[in-house]
């Protein structure tokens, strides 16, 4: 929450705030736009909540990466549950049971230190009982 | 004045007492303790339970006129957690920010100050959140007690789940234990802090409390008590005639520092019927508060402290070291 | 829609590489210029420098600033204008169509063209250069994850297995071994593709392409003046260019970039996937080569495994792809590959391509690039169709 790239999106960043195109759906995170993706149209956008849960569409599990991660890692493409979709790292998950499909919900992680400071945003967990 | 919401964050990961013996070459063990994962820390924990705090409330986060959070482990010298919930809940602007830590008996400190708050009329709600993750020294005693979590309680002068009776407090210049800047916890002789300071400090507030409100000690059903050692608890509670009353999750993750008080008040407040008494009583450095709580009305915050408990990965030794950062990098 | 068209204006006159590989005895500038001079060096009539217009420098990661200079101190050609391009793996290609535009429109009646990459001299590769201070911008996703995420995704949904999906490695490796310019010269087995450690699940080792460095230079000229040049030239047909995300939709078993990019290309060339003969496509990892086949209307969704069991993509068959062994075997240096597939494909089509020379006698060539751009969550494709005169 220092660097001014953290900073523009902290709202959406911290309570996963979206922009919905009231023309196509498509919702457009973390910065707000004017244009939209999907009708590739200006377009108008309501501010909404995507949601805390979500569904796998795909997924791998990272075994190279550079220091500051560690291995394995799983990694999903996440559909939340309010048409939003986001890269995800899930956690509290062995990598067999990763599926696509599989039921997830946000958890409030560190994700890394910038220049000792921690910046936070979201993971993914699945979806308990 | 009421408690209306509450919620709790426990780490998913535990390590058992026997396994961190084994990896010192000491036998026995009972019991486990919570660990944050890398990537979990005082800031997350303590955002996740304000945030199922509030849902179990059922309040907007524009409702909440302060937040006031309590850390013993947030890590930084100047920094904000309150500032930091308040982000993630949408409860910024018009609100008074309140960070308290190097106690852990600040927890209480905490509710006093946002009570005050809500009898002044100057705020309607308010939340109170406490988060620790509590660094221990590789082979030490405390290692074996030093626990993760967090959890917060949204207080209203409405009604709510349980009702504030009063409170009864005791200040004393006593330290007992501390920890420096950037190194692990130290104390003194233990059976000095104990029975000098925390037994001590523990009657004067509980006699305070007991005269305030007119109560006696076997109108509670359950006892609360939140000190940086656990065992702390188990021992001054016969003193006080509550052996068996003494409600505490330090044998499954260890202590939350801070947490740990309002940790076992949920714990306890889920087991509890209406119009049962939960007597919450902290200690740390500085003295001790007790105060009185009646039960108003089963209500379970999801996920529950049991089910939170429950749900629990077993680390090894190393991966534990791994977690908490205790091998660089 | 627009009037004008890339097709029969520009002429590939000549073409050349350097050995790709780990190649620390040369220095950024070295691989430019030799790449420069083996390309003069095949131009069959011969080329004076000196006739050499305008340049285009396609990398990615140079070693010293950004900008088109560096191929003028590689060269000499210093004076012209010389304009560096970078758009993702599509960059040697993208280098190639923007040179093109310049000449068909007969700014200029010959240009160069480099593409050119140094990977090896910072160590680790791209995956040090994975995004980690970043929130939702693809923290963490490598170029293998971002590929990985399409093989998970098509293995789900068509029930295709690894074991399948090694058919692509098994048959550029073949390939490559053939290729004297290939950085990896040897052959594998399925088994070998399927107990290579993972890099990223569901993707091993020999799924993956290596960290390469390379070069390769191409030479065209406005087509009327190709018989300068040579007799036996090689015409740009078709180009076509497009970006693409995932999260404005799709399953992830398609990469629709090279959709509309294929489609832009056989529109301007006024052929059909049919009609091509030769390919070079973009296998910077097996899978991307699979669902390649699909995108560039190979095979139809799903059915693209198909062409590897029927033989038909192999070196002997009707539709020999990445006869090169493409960038699994060859390498992928990044502002080379685009360049260096034009280099293999004009050999192809002249019948100069040696040990994999295709034996379908080439009319028709693709050429085919998948990138990834913005820390690994928009794609960019290119593709050419070059034809034999
Ligand atoms: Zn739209």
């Amino acid at each position: 929450m220092h660097t001014p790239p953290v900073w523009r999106i902290a709202r959406e960043n911290a309570r996963l705030i979206g922009y919905r195109c009231r023309r196509c759906g498509f919702v457009e995170f973390p910065e707000p736009r004017k244009t939209c993706k999907r009708c590739r149209a200006p377009a108008e956008f309501e501010e909404i909540s995507m949601g805390t849960r979500g569904k796998i569409v795909s997924f791998v599990v990272q075994h190279r990466l550079p220091e500051g991660f560690e291995t394995p890692l799983p990694l999903a493409v996440i559909d939340l549950e309010n048409g939003a979709r986001v890269y995800g790292q899930i956690v509290e998950c062995k990598p067999e049971e990763l599926t696509v499909g599989l039921e997830v919900e946000a958890d409030f992680r560190v994700f890394y230190d910038d220049a000792g400071l921690r910046v936070y945003s979201y993971k993914f967990h699945p979806v308990r009982g | 004045m009421s408690v209306v919401g509450y919620g709790a964050a426990i780490p998913r990961k535990r390590i058992s007492l026997a396994e961190i013996n084994r990896a010192w070459g000491r036998a026995g063990g009972r019991g486990e303790r919570a660990v944050a994962a890398s990537d979990e820390d005082v800031v997350t924990l303590s955002v996740t339970a304000a945030r199922r705090a509030l849902a179990h409330a059922k309040i907007p986060p524009t409702e909440l006129g302060a937040i006031y959070a309590c850390s013993v482990s947030l890590g930084y010298g100047e920094h904000t957690l309150a500032g930091s919930v308040a982000l993630a809940l949408g409860a910024e602007g018009p609100v008074t920010l309140c960070d308290l830590g190097l106690s852990t008996r600040s927890v209480t400190s905490a509710i006093q100050c946002c009570v005050d708050a809500i009898r002044s009329g100057r705020i309607v709600y308010g939340l109170v959140v406490a988060g620790d993750v509590l660094p221990a020294k590789p082979g030490s005693e405390s290692e074996l007690s030093s626990g993760a979590g967090a959890a917060a309680l949204v207080l209203g002068s409405g009604p709510g789940v349980a009702e504030l009776e009063g409170f009864g407090s005791h200040a004393e210049g006593f330290i007992g234990r501390y920890r420096p800047e950037g190194d692990f916890p130290q104390m003194d002789d233990e059976r000095f802090v104990f029975q000098q300071g925390v037994a001590v400090h523990v009657a004067h507030a509980l006699r305070r409390l007991l005269e305030r409100t007119g109560l006696k000690t076997d109108a509670f059903a359950r006892a609360v008590f939140g000190a940086p050692e656990p065992r702390w608890g188990a021992r001054v509670a016969p003193k006080l005639g509550l052996s068996e009353r003494v409600f505490t999750l330090s044998g499954e993750i260890g202590s939350a520092g801070c947490a740990m008080l309002l940790l076992d008040l949920i714990g306890a407040l889920e087991q509890s019927q209406p119009n049962e008494k939960i007597l919450v009583i902290s200690w740390g450095p500085g003295g001790s508060d007790a105060l009185a709580l009646t039960v108003r009305e089963r209500s379970l915050s999801l996920p529950t402290v049991a089910e939170q408990v429950a749900h629990k990965e077993l680390i090894t030794y190393p991966e534990y070291l791994r977690a908490m950062r205790l091998l660089g990098g | 829609m627009a009037q004008h068209s890339l097709r029969n204006k520009v002429a590939i006159i000549g073409a050349g590489m350097i050995k790709f590989g780990e190649l620390f005895d040369k220095s950024f500038e070295t691989m430019i210029e030799e790449a420069y001079l083996n390309a003069l060096k095949s131009v069959d009539k011969g080329l004076d420098p000196k006739e050499i217009e305008a340049a285009w420098l396609g990398t990615l990661y140079p070693p010293q600033g950004n900008s088109g200079v560096l191929l003028s101190f590689a060269t000499g050609l210093f004076g012209i204008p010389v304009t560096r391009v970078e758009n993702a793996c599509a960059t040697g290609s993208d280098a190639f169509r923007n040179a093109c535009f310049a000449v068909a429109l007969g700014l200029y009646d010959v240009a160069l063209v480099v593409g050119v990459e140094k990977m090896r001299d910072d160590g680790g590769g791209l995956i040090q250069r994975t995004a980690v201070k970043q929130l939702w911008g693809g923290r963490g996703v490598t170029m293998p994850a971002f590929f990985g995420l399409h093989a998970t995704a098509y293995m789900h949904k068509y029930k295709i297995s690894r074991e399948e999906i090694a058919l692509v490695s098994v048959k550029n490796h073949r390939n490559g071994a053939l290729y004297p310019y290939a950085h990896y010269r040897f052959e594998c087995s399925v088994e070998d593709v399927l107990k290579a450690p993972y890099i990223s699940y569901p993707l091993g080792l020999y799924d993956c392409c290596p960290v390469t460095d390379g070069a390769a230079a191409v030479l065209i000229c406005r087509a009327e003046l190709a018989s300068q040049y040579t007799d036996k030239p090689v015409f740009v047909l078709g180009s076509g260019l497009a970006t693409e995300t995932f999260f404005r939709g799709g399953d992830l078993t398609s990469f629709p970039a090279t959709r509309y990019a294929a489609q832009q290309a056989y529109e301007m060339a006024g052929v059909s996937p049919d009609d091509i003969d030769v390919a070079e496509i973009h296998d910077c990892f097996s899978i991307t080569e699979l669902i390649s086949y699909e995108d560039l209307g190979f095979a139809p969704p799903g059915q693209g495994i198909a062409l590897l069991k029927e033989g038909i993509v192999q070196l002997e068959g009707s539709k020999p792809i990445n006869p090169s062994g493409g960038l699994l075997a060859k390498g992928h240096p990044i502002g080379a590959t685009g360049v260096a597939q034009i280099v293999e494909l004009f050999e192809q089509l002249r019948g100069q391509a040696g040990p994999v020379q295709v034996k379908n006698n080439p009319q028709l060539a693709l050429q085919h690039n998948i990138g990834i751009g913005r820390t690994a969550t928009g794609s960019v494709s290119c593709v050419h169709i070059l034809g034999r005169g």
